[in-house]
């Protein structure tokens, strides 16, 4: 859907929905309803898009895998085609504002919860440009209570130093793979290593400047045949810093740098580098 | 390894990322022209969707994905 014509199309005939599969097909009530009817009338998808009707009539729909971006992009195309054949010409939409972004990488939700940002991409010739992948996007759900574990000791000063539980670290387990697929990605509890060390560099006005020391290592096991059962590891070292308020103890900001090494499993388990982005900011 | 630099440079610069560092940050979080899919208006709240999909009496397009679908940054 990085296609200009796909997105010009999207914008001028459909009131596009983008919507969590895990959440909507559990989702009690009149939503969860609509996609449920909607989604036995293309019971052969998993994920992907459908063209609907407000009543909820399937027009169109597309979720297959395609080998190559360009076979997607012309798949989507002809989706989108198909069901305007079907709906006939509409008037173009004057008004394609969306929903306001959420919280991810900013700010704090009514339970005290953030989401950091993540981002992972293959870098097999490090930082030169020839060696880049695809971005890939995801985020960490950091809680009221892990947010305690960040906080910095009563009384820090410049040199203080402390380390996050692993059990709050494992948290970060989603840089563990340059495409944060599930399928690739170690679980928390398939870290092996979480370590995360922090020390106070500078502290002005209450304000504490943070770095940040660590590594992640991760063996997550293959799920599916005929490789199930199959090792994929990966370990990432990272960078960050950061800003914390030593009165309240409350971070302002935070961005973490990683540079890993993934091996699928055999025989595809020759080691490549990839890089990952962590951040979060308050306001 | 580019991380075994940023260690060597980190010491001189502790208030920002280092330069290689601030770097690599640069190609991996991807810029907005990176992500050309956020040009799109997506909602997020079907019910209110439907009910504007009614008004403008045109289909709507559902992009479901095993994970949330938007990101922001």
């Amino acid at each position: 859907m990085s296609d200009p014509e796909i997105i010009g199309l999207i914008r001028r005939n459909f009131v596009p929905v983008a919507l969590n599969l895990y959440e909507i097909r559990e989702a009690k009530g009149p939503a969860g309803d609509f996609f449920r009817a909607v989604q036995k009338q293309a019971p052969e998808l998993y994920q992907g898009l459908y063209v609907v009707t407000p009543e909820g009539k399937r027009l169109a729909a597309h979720g297959k895998a395609e080998d190559t971006p360009a076979k997607w992009t012309a798949a989507v195309r002809a989706t989108l085609e198909q069901a305007l054949k079907i709906s006939g010409p509409l008037p173009a939409r004057t008004d394609t504002r969306g929903d306001p972004p959420g919280l991810r990488g900013k700010g704090f939700d009514k339970d005290g919860s953030s989401l950091w940002a993540v981002y992972t991409r293959p870098m097999v010739l490090g930082l030169d440009r020839r060696g880049l992948g695809d971005h890939a996007l995801d985020s960490i759900r950091i809680s009221a209570e892990d947010w305690k574990a960040w906080s910095p000791p009563r009384d820090a000063v410049v040199g203080t130093r402390w380390s996050i539980p692993p059990k709050v670290g494992r948290k970060l387990h989603k840089v563990l793979s340059p495409t944060s697929d599930a399928n690739t990605l170690a679980r928390p509890d398939e870290v092996t290593d979480a370590t995360l060390k922090l020390r106070i560099t500078q502290i002005t006005d209450g304000l504490a400047s943070v770095r940040i020391d660590g590594h992640l290592a991760g063996i997550h096991t293959w799920q599916f045949e005929p490789n199930k059962g199959k090792k994929i590891r990966a370990a990432v070292g990272l960078l960050g810093i950061g800003t914390v308020h030593l009165k309240t103890g409350q971070w302002r900001s935070l961005t973490l740098v990683g540079e890993g090494l993934y091996s699928h499993f055999p025989p595809y388990d020759e080691p490549s580098r990839y890089g990952a982005v962590v951040e979060w900011c308050r306001d | 390894m580019w991380i075994a630099t940023l260690l060597l440079v980190w010491a001189a610069a502790p208030e920002g990322l280092p330069a290689a560092q601030a770097r690599a940050y640069e190609l991996i979080r991807p810029s907005d022209k990176d992500l050309p899919w956020r040009q799109i208006g997506w909602r997020a709240d079907l019910l209110a969707a439907i009910a504007l999909a009614k008004a403008e009496k045109r289909p709507l397009l559902l992009w479901v994905a095993g994970d949330p679908p938007l990101e922001r940054c």
